[in-house]
């Protein structure tokens, strides 16, 4: 039966992933605004704007263009860019592991402070420091992140010197592999800032997740037993209350992580890290329709794979959801 | 149930004060009867650039307090502002006209700016109706059949003083008509760290960007690594789809031209050992005979032949090459004299050919690009990954929208310096600037510099800001066939009413040259001096007073009104 | 008026007072500003005061053109909460609306209405709200309905579910059985119950709207006819000079920091109070 709640989840999420892929294309195309417009500046002809708008193929109708479009991907073929003249592929794929791994770090800090300071939370309860630690969790998913971008980026980049100013390796730093692109100590000095922005940013989700979570188990009968057998209150609630509240974190996580994927324009304009977000909003400006298309859907398919985790996750890690999809 | 009812009642008080504290004020301002129509002001965002931003916003300012006028700015993304004001879909805005070395040639600037084919050119006309087409940029659909006359002449005739004499006499009518008021020429002010390069080479228009600073300045150290930082990113690296001023000033290091414009803005042999131009069988002075230097090596070791020339005009002829057809199809014939010699036919005597053609058209390698054009459907669209040329630089490797790696050629004829060349993409002014300061970076390229980083900048040790002269000016638009703009007082008035030195010492505190003709006094051999007499000074009461007597008036709000 | 203020914890009825607070800004700000906002001031010799810092004359300072900041920062206020609050109006209109059609009538209403809400969850906030400016044109009332228009996923989720088992009361059953219209079931009867839910994302979408608008003003979408506190700091790192004129930037930064967390406060005090046992997965995801 859980094979069968499975398959449905499937059929689901690979429909929504269809029509966001035809949502997508036409919401662009709906854009008023000539793409050709960005060969203007260097003074064209009508002629040659023609030309440019047969090569790129838009002299077809909507849904022949759709149609071809729909073909070339399921040959991972994203089509060429209008305004960079490359497949589209060879920008977005390196700018996706770019904004893949500021994620998960982002998301490891975000997890680290929130789990961390949900405990603190849940051990100091009824003291002033609870109060104060629930007032940093709001504040921080209410400071938008541009203003802690620029005063990280002012403080610790531009008047310490500890960090670099943005960017993602070393000026000049050429890497014959993706290995050694993605690890490297460079990387991690470049990424620390930034990331811990974004961490910051999102760390009220599971603090606030882990805090419930917990306090909800706090009377739990078998802790009763564990005090009984004579384990110490922290341990306690460490061992046992903490462990349990870890579940739902993991869940929440996924599903974060997945509207995350796109919501970093802001931290990659602050310290131009070459990302998805910033690239999506440069190719919307241009009107580069293959561009845009191709990074809304790789964040889309991100998302949609993140909440059909979550919903996994939760099948798996709570076993009264396990009995209901069984039924 | 109390509970939910405490919390509605609280809901309730919440929401009233705060709908309260946020009525908009919805602007109603519709045209009512003879009243001069609000005018969309067309602008790019501010992060484009702060100085038009600023500069629009005190001359809309200006204009509404003293003449009564509604101008109401419209906020665009840049590739949108060129968009709207090509298809004619906006009333004014403003646009700055970069200094490139091409624009330096006022044929080439006139054709493309200020050239209409056909009265009411632009307006409801289809382009492609009108005979001839018209200039790609002509904005203001500006259309003066005695302009036009004196454009084609002067763009057949080889004399200097000839050509200054017509130039001249097209300025003065461009600054009488009006069809754009210029506001000033910004110098190129471009920021530039001293620690490892010294003896930087500035050109007019193009500051530390030029390909000549690139391979002439010169190293303290032992770091020959030169790392440059620009906002604007690299469009594509296939020498025929290149569009952007920026695309331009990569490819000019990794491809080479028969001719570069020199420091000075005139065009120079450089590929060509020897040009001149001689009389043809199209008529005298149609036939422009070329020899290539005899060391010309493309990166992969391959000669530089005539055949390659004649490749890469075939190529652009037949591919429809963006930038450079409309030029290409000015040569009707090109034929091979020997193995480095080559003869181009024209259909007609054309002055700017080298300025404006053979400065422009890189050359391709024909053993590469005979089989792009045979392989490929699209050669145009051809990414050329791995770019082959006879430039100073050879292509390292490119991070699309972060970094551009080039090395030295060392097989190049002509001295280069730096032993690599890195080419950051920056996403703001700020952040690059900071870069210059904190010795990431080491020059700044492309646009100029905002004035108050500039300004910040002053007196920080191992920062240096380097202020040129600039043929590339900043103008306010109009769509002179529509009204209000249709009418010569009203553009009078709007003149009278510009506070050019205003704007200048705002946005632009010493770094920005007085210009009010499109050949600004940085474009040295082509600027007409005697506009500035010509030009209007700032005078509300005049403007006012020329209003009056048009038969313009003002309602009991104040606002101007069409004459009767 | 009292008792309403005890059906809040102490962070809710801060988060309140800062409202409030906000609020008489919004209301009086433009009457208190001491300078034209967009006044270039200059000083008895006629020079323009660029970016001088915070003095008696101007409190927080000037921008690079010489405008008051202090005056801008109470300008900026009444645009700031014209868009949060009817952005979230409009978001928990929809989101509960769409709840309650899905969950009162199930089955294929049910499900076009859920997958239209999994699209709109595919499809990335900021970058979506980019593609939609540029789509229309930067105008407050741009902001207002896209904002509105996307995140009402949310709401719509947890309503659905808070009618599904509501469906299930006998109350409920016993109005159905007796024939009521469908629109009378679900607008007097069920919707009274999700009131207290509704007025929950009211603030919860105050605090997403906030920062959905601060966020794009900051790159470059705001409105030129409204500037916000986001357009404030956008102009400052436009210019160039977060390095030095901290002033400019700073006081509009708390200002979006503050009026947000308020309205969270509030939020989570509502969370409370209406339902203690209503654990969502987590504030604000």
């Amino acid at each position: 039966m859980t094979t069968r709640f499975l398959l449905a989840r499937t059929g689901v999420m690979l429909l929504t992933a269809v029509a966001l892929l035809a949502i997508q294309f036409f919401l662009f195309r709906l854009m008023p605004g000539d793409p050709t417009a960005s060969v203007l500046a260097g003074g064209m002809s009508p002629e040659i704007q023609d030309e440019l708008k047969r090569l790129w193929g838009l002299d077809q109708s909507l849904l022949l263009q759709f149609w071809s479009y729909a073909k070339n991907l399921t040959r991972l073929d994203f089509g060429v860019s209008f305004y960079r003249n490359v497949p589209v592929g060879e920008v977005v794929l390196p700018r996706f592991w770019n904004t893949i791994i500021f994620m998960l770090l982002a998301m490891l800090w975000a997890n680290l402070f929130g789990v961390a300071l949900g405990v603190l939370s849940v051990i100091r309860r009824q003291r002033p420091l609870e109060g104060w630690l629930i007032v940093l969790g709001s504040a921080a998913r209410a400071t938008p992140l541009f203003v802690t971008g620029m005063i990280f980026l002012l403080v610790f980049a531009y008047h310490l010197g500890w960090f670099p100013l943005g960017g993602m390796h070393r000026v000049g730093a050429v890497y014959a592999t993706w290995w050694q692109r993605y690890f490297n100590l460079d990387l991690l000095h470049h990424l620390f800032l930034p990331t811990l922005v974004a961490g910051i940013f999102y760390f009220t989700t599971p603090f606030f997740v882990m805090r419930t979570a917990m306090l909800e188990h706090l009377h739990d009968d078998h802790l009763l037993l564990a005090r009984a057998k004579g384990a110490s209150p922290l341990m306690v609630l460490l061992k046992h209350v903490a462990r349990n509240a870890l579940n739902p974190v993991i869940t929440t996580t996924a599903l974060s992580l997945g509207f995350a994927v796109g919501g970093q324009v802001v931290v990659e304009t602050i310290f131009h890290w070459p990302g998805l977000g910033s690239e999506l909003v440069f190719s919307t400006f241009r009107r580069d329709y293959p561009m845009v298309q191709a990074i809304f859907f790789l964040i889309s398919l991100t998302v949609i794979a993140m909440n059909y985790l979550a919903d996994l996750a939760y099948l798996f890690l709570d076993p009264r959801l396990r009995y209901e999809a069984q039924q | 149930m109390l509970r939910q009812v405490k919390i509605i009642l609280l809901a309730v008080l919440v929401l009233f004060t705060l709908t309260l504290g946020g009525t908009a004020a919805l602007a109603t301002g519709s045209a009512q009867g003879q009243r001069v129509p609000t005018q969309n002001f067309l602008t790019d965002p501010q992060g484009y650039s702060v100085a038009f931003w600023e500069s629009s916003q005190i001359a809309m300012d200006t204009w509404n307090k003293e003449l009564g006028t509604d101008f109401k700015r419209q906020v665009e993304e840049h590739d949108q502002v060129i968009r709207k004001m090509f298809e004619g879909d906006y009333d004014c805005g403003i646009l700055f006209i970069m200094g490139s070395p091409v624009r330096l040639d006022p044929g080439f600037l006139f054709n493309t700016f200020f050239y209409g084919s056909c009265p009411g050119f632009y307006n409801r006309i289809p382009r492609n109706q009108c005979a001839g087409g018209g200039g790609a940029l002509n904005f203001p659909g500006y259309f003066n059949p005695e302009f036009n006359r004196l454009l084609k002449a002067q763009d057949r005739i080889f004399d200097y003083a000839e050509r200054k004499k017509i130039t001249d006499r097209m300025v003065e009518m461009l600054v009488q008509d009006r069809p754009a008021l210029v506001l000033f020429s910004p110098y190129v002010v471009h920021l530039m760290n001293t620690k490892r390069w010294k003896n930087e080479r500035g050109m007019p228009g193009e500051g530390l960007g030029s390909a000549w600073n690139v391979m002439g300045i010169e190293p303290t150290g032992d770091d020959k690594a030169l790392r440059v930082g620009s906002t604007y990113a690299v469009p594509s690296i296939n020498p025929m789809a290149v569009r952007r001023t920026q695309g331009y000033r990569v490819m000019d290091l990794i491809y080479d031209t028969l001719f570069r414009v020199d420091l000075e803005g005139k065009a120079e042999k450089w590929m060509a050992q020897e040009a001149k131009v001689t009389d043809g069988p199209n008529g005298p002075k149609t036939a422009v005979e070329i020899t290539l230097r005899p060391d010309l090596k493309f990166h992969d070791g391959q000669s530089v032949t005539a055949d390659d020339v004649l490749f890469t005009i075939d190529f652009a002829r037949k591919f429809k090459a963006p930038d450079l057809y409309n030029y290409v199809k000015r040569v009707v014939k090109a034929e091979k004299t020997g193995d480095l010699s080559l003869t181009l036919h024209l259909s007609e005597p054309w002055s700017g050919v080298f300025h404006v053609l053979l400065s422009k058209m890189y050359i391709l390698p024909e053993h590469i690009w005979s089989q792009v054009a045979q392989k490929e459907k699209e050669p145009i669209l051809w990414p050329n990954p791995k770019p082959v040329g006879s430039g100073p630089f050879k292509f390292v490797s490119w991070d699309k929208g972060a970094q551009l790696v080039m090395d030295k050629n060392p097989a190049y004829f002509a001295p280069v310096n730096p032993d690599r060349l890195i080419r950051v993409k920056f996403e703001s002014m700020e952040t690059l600037a900071a870069a210059v300061e904190k010795d990431e970076i080491d020059l700044q390229w492309g646009e100029p510099m905002n004035a108050a980083i500039v300004e910040r900048m002053k007196g920080k040790a191992g920062v240096k800001a380097i202020k040129l002269p600039n043929h590339g000016f900043a103008m306010f638009t109009f769509r002179c066939v529509k009204a209000p703009y249709n009418d010569p007082t009203f553009m009078e008035a709007l003149e009278y009413c510009l506070p050019r030195d205003l704007i200048m010492d705002r946005v632009y505190p010493g770094i920005a040259q007085k210009a009010v003709s499109p050949i600004p006094p940085g474009n040295k051999a082509w600027h007409n001096p005697r506009v500035f007499d010509l030009a209007k000074p700032y005078d509300p009461d005049k403007a006012r007073e020329i209003l009056k007597r048009a038969g313009y008036t003002w309602d009991e709000q104040g606002r101007l009104c069409f004459p009767k | 008026m009292k008792a309403a203020l005890a059906g809040l914890n102490r962070l809710g009825r801060i988060g309140l007072g800062i409202l409030v607070l906000f609020g008489l800004m919004a209301l009086a700000g433009p009457a208190l500003a001491p300078y034209d906002p967009r006044a270039t001031q200059v000083d008895a010799q006629g020079k323009m005061i660029s970016l001088s810092p915070p003095t008696w004359r101007h409190p927080l300072g000037t921008t690079w053109q010489g405008r008051d900041v202090l005056s801008q920062v109470l300008h900026g206020a009444r645009p700031t909460l014209v868009v949060g609050l009817s952005a979230a109006l409009i978001l928990a209109f929809v989101g509960v609306n769409v709840g309650l059609w899905s969950g009162y009538f199930g089955g294929w209403v049910d499900l076009v209405l859920m997958r239209a809400v999994d699209i709109l969850y595919g499809l990335p906030f900021l970058p979506l709200m980019v593609v939609v400016m540029s789509l229309l044109a930067r105008e407050q009332k741009y902001v207002i309905l896209g904002i509105g228009l996307v995140a009402w996923r949310d709401v719509a989720r947890v309503v659905r579910a808070q009618v599904l088992s509501l469906r299930e009361e006998a109350y409920i059953k016993a109005v159905r059985s007796v024939g009521a219209g469908h629109l009378r079931v679900i607008y007097l009867h069920l919707f009274p119950n999700l009131l207290p839910l509704a007025l929950l994302f009211l603030a919860f979408g105050l605090v997403w709207s906030i920062l959905g608008h601060a966020d794009l003003s900051f790159l470059g979408f705001g409105d030129p006819a409204h500037p916000t506190w986001g357009d404030m700091v956008s102009s400052a790192w436009a210019a160039g000079v977060m390095t030095e004129a901290y002033w400019w930037y700073l006081a509009p930064s708390v200002c979006i920091a503050a009026v947000s967390t308020g309205a969270f406060f509030l939020a989570c005090a509502l969370e409370e109070a209406v339902d203690p046992r209503l654990r969502r997965r987590g504030p604000g995801a």
